[in-house]
């Protein structure tokens, strides 16, 4: 039966349609919108044939007509870059991050390094300068054909092993000739001394801060590690010191991360950062109930049963922004096709952690399971294209989903912790959230129309 | 005689590279690169006699040859060109810097090209690419080495970026003086053939495909090659809807050696594949033997007996 690719929706008592090939969203009577859901319901050659002498019914067939309420074209789920995977992983590899320690000075509410059993957990281990050194040798011979370098350094917190850090710096600038190459990191901001702000400064480090908002909020989710005791004023005061000594470095490179959680009063984290003279505009922000960042998956309000106005806040966050672009291109969905979200693991961000060991990004977990290679043996290539195509995971259903456009789930979203592997039940159930989501998107689209359409009149 | 050394990107190395030994008016001892950018393995389109040296560092790269040439691209930093530079100055070689084909913004060459291809009854090449990083300017430098190997005079109206960049070689004075890109003069030049190269997507409709439908029918051409990058997928429906579209067939197709990978803030990055699938209908532009069949077949299509030419409608 051949169903068109198109969600109903009501908006306000209006009735709409999203129609996935077109990409556009149509305005219903009462009586067309009726048929759409009979034609949902039966497919379209039975619609066809029946034929019937009424207003809504030969609406629809001439929406038809003009091409709309396509059905899927989808044939096959698989990554586009399927082929040329072998090629991509031997030549553009531009990034790296290197988990530099596992060791932190804090201990925070939401970080997933204090929960047992997800394989990361806190402990004085660094990474080796020898394995640092071979890690570079590997994107230096894996990064031929890109055409600048990426570097992050992560923890724990990574300024514990500046010495290291300084050390792949200095390596980096003498081996990439011509490249030029980014450094970022993301640091407590506890520990920020003149050696440290002077490496940042000298090679144009992105510093991104995590603070939480003001002091009451930031002592409650972050505390020292061996004292308890808050953290604000540290990082405040190191914050301001920075801001004094290098204002030019602080205008153009650093920025802070808030981690949020829902269950927090927004309007005081907002309030902080756009008052505050070292934060205005620097902020870059989180949710700490988002699955997928390295944070415990159960660390605030279950993120599937969130209430309505608790999702326009998730929604007005950056990460649904992509959605605005989505619903502004006209991608021509093709027979062969995956959703979005899903990289060709290694070559966006590919993650080293102390021991050597490669994963796709900084927010997969560590579990042997989820490993695409590392230094001694290279690439997985096998694992990496398995990973790579986990839109196999729910082939049939992804084949006939009206959100295929929108939706931008990765295998952070698939991931079962109990079972450490990816499962097609998880992602189902985070599809289910994210189609709830593009809905709630598609509703506001109309709300904006309708308001630009009373504004012009 | 002189030893290169070449410090771009690995795609505009490729494409630099090849017939370089026929685009510069010196002969090429030796063509140094960045090992940083390359791989012992990769196929350069350059006479096989010619080694590739890869040197780690700019200073081994610099003191061994005599002249470096810089082709620059909007991620290269002005410090590294000024250490170049410097360096060049200190070893006492010349150093070139060119601005990047590939980056260059097409310029409105229709007056001219219009002007040069007004040649009648004469057999008309066409070159055309689809889409990005198709090593275009390598079949336009071959063909014209070729013609000029086998005596035949034609007359080239290369695509802009091909046309900007040999300006570029002309102004540095190392361009082979038989390339000829002073257009007014040309047009007085005979010739017996006229090659015509343009750029853009032609397999989708957009204002640039139906002026070129306009143009097609004023050139009559009489050989279509098409230039694709190795993603590109030119199907035999897609042959007969550019023939149904343009009134003529693609007669070959070229792939370049690189696939576009979009890669982070959506920018596509080429990727140099070392093995290629190739079928009979269309090969890699590194293959010798597959050009060789082209330049053949363009042969047989344009070239007549004695005394026997063509009348062609004209308004």
């Amino acid at each position: 039966m051949l169903k068109p690719l198109i969600k109903p929706f009501i908006e306000n008592s209006k009735c709409y349609v999203y129609d996935t090939m077109s990409n556009c969203i149509l305005h219903l009577n009462p009586k067309q919108f009726k048929e759409v859901s009979a034609l949902l319901q039966i497919g379209i050659d039975a619609y066809k044939i029946q034929n019937i002498d009424e207003d809504g019914y030969s609406d629809i067939i001439s929406l038809l007509e003009a091409g709309f309420f396509k059905t899927s074209p989808v044939t096959e789920i698989s990554h586009p870059d399927t082929e040329i995977i072998p090629s991509v992983l031997s030549r553009g590899i531009g990034s790296m991050t290197f988990q530099v320690t596992r060791d932190c000075n804090f201990m925070c509410r939401y970080c997933i390094f204090t929960k047992e059993g997800t394989n990361r957990h806190h402990e004085p281990v660094n990474m080796s300068w020898n394995v640092a050194k071979k890690a570079l040798d590997f994107l230096y011979l894996h990064s031929k054909d890109v055409n600048e370098i990426e570097l992050s350094f992560y923890g724990g917190e990574p300024l514990l092993n500046f010495d290291l850090i300084e050390k792949i710096v200095d390596e980096a600038n003498r081996k990439f000739i011509m490249k030029p190459i980014k450094y970022s990191i993301t640091t407590n901001g506890s520990i920020l001394n003149d050696k440290i702000i002077k490496l940042f400064i000298e090679n144009h480090f992105l510093l991104t801060i995590s603070l939480d908002g003001p002091r009451e909020i930031q002592n409650k989710h972050r505390k020292f590690y061996k004292t308890g005791k808050g953290t604000f004023d540290i990082v405040y005061r190191n914050v301001k010191y920075l801001a004094e000594i290098a204002p030019d470095y602080f205008k153009r490179y650093v920025s802070f991360n808030p981690v949020s959680f829902l269950d927090e009063d927004q309007t005081i984290i907002t309030r902080f950062f756009k008052n505050n003279d070292l934060t205005q505009g620097k902020r870059v922000n989180s949710f700490a109930n988002m699955v997928g960042i390295d944070y415990l998956y159960n660390a605030a309000s279950d993120v599937f049963n969130l209430s309505h106005d608790k999702r326009i806040a998730l929604l007005s966050s950056e990460r649904f922004f992509d959605y605005e672009e989505i619903f502004s291109t006209d991608n021509f969905i093709n027979r062969r096709w995956q959703h979005n979200g899903v990289c060709v693991p290694g070559t966006v961000r590919l993650f080293v952690n102390v021991y050597g060991d490669f994963f796709p990004c900084e927010k997969v977990l560590e579990f042997p399971e989820f490993s695409i290679g590392n230094l001694d043996s290279g690439f997985h290539i096998e694992k990496i294209t398995d990973l790579a195509n986990i839109g196999k995971l729910t082939e049939k259903e992804c084949k006939q989903c009206w959100a295929m456009r929108f939706c931008s789930i990765c295998m952070l979203n698939c991931t079962n912790i109990e079972t450490k592997c990816i499962d097609s039940k998880v992602k189902l159930q985070y599809c289910t959230y994210q189609k709830q989501m593009i809905l709630i998107y598609l509703k506001n689209k109309v709300k904006e129309y309708i308001k630009e359409r009373i504004d012009y009149e | 005689m002189s030893n290169l050394f070449i410090l771009s990107n690995t795609y505009d190395a490729h494409t630099f590279l090849a017939c370089i030994d026929y685009v510069l008016n010196f002969s090429v001892d030796s063509v140094g690169l960045l090992q940083e950018n390359h791989h012992e393995n990769e196929l350069f389109m350059i006479d096989h006699k010619v080694p590739i040296i890869f040197y780690d560092t700019l200073h081994q790269g610099i003191s061994n040859c005599d002249v470096v040439i810089v082709i620059q691209n909007s991620y290269m930093a002005q410090a590294f060109i000024d250490t170049v530079l410097n360096l060049s100055r200190e070893f006492e070689k010349r150093c070139i810097i060119l601005d990047n084909p590939s980056e260059y913004e097409t310029i409105n060459m229709e007056l001219y090209k219009m002007d040069a291809a007004k040649i009648y009854n004469k057999p008309f090449i066409l070159l055309i690419s689809d889409g990005d990083y198709t090593q275009q300017y390598c079949t336009e430098v071959l063909l014209h080495r070729e013609f000029n190997r086998l005596g035949i005079r034609a007359r080239f109206c290369y695509s802009a970026r091909t046309n900007y960049f040999l300006h570029h070689l002309k102004k540095e004075k190392i361009l082979n003086s038989d390339i000829k890109i002073e257009n007014m003069n040309e047009l007085l030049d005979p010739c017996d053939v006229v090659v015509w190269a343009e750029e853009g997507n032609f397999f989708e409709r957009t204002s640039e495909s139906v002026n070129f439908i306009n143009k097609l029918h004023l050139l009559q051409p009489d050989y279509i090659l098409l230039n694709i990058n190795a993603r590109a997928v030119i199907s035999d429906g897609d042959k007969e809807l550019f023939t149904a579209r343009y009134g003529f067939q693609i007669d070959s197709i070229l792939v370049s050696q690189f696939i576009p990978v979009v890669g982070k803030g959506a920018a596509a990055m080429p990727i140099y594949l070392i093995n290629t699938s190739e079928s009979t209908s269309q090969g890699n532009i590194s293959n010798e033997f597959f050009k060789c069949n082209i330049i053949t077949k363009i042969l047989q299509r344009i070239s007549l007996p004695d005394d026997v030419f063509v009348i062609k409608y004209s308004k």
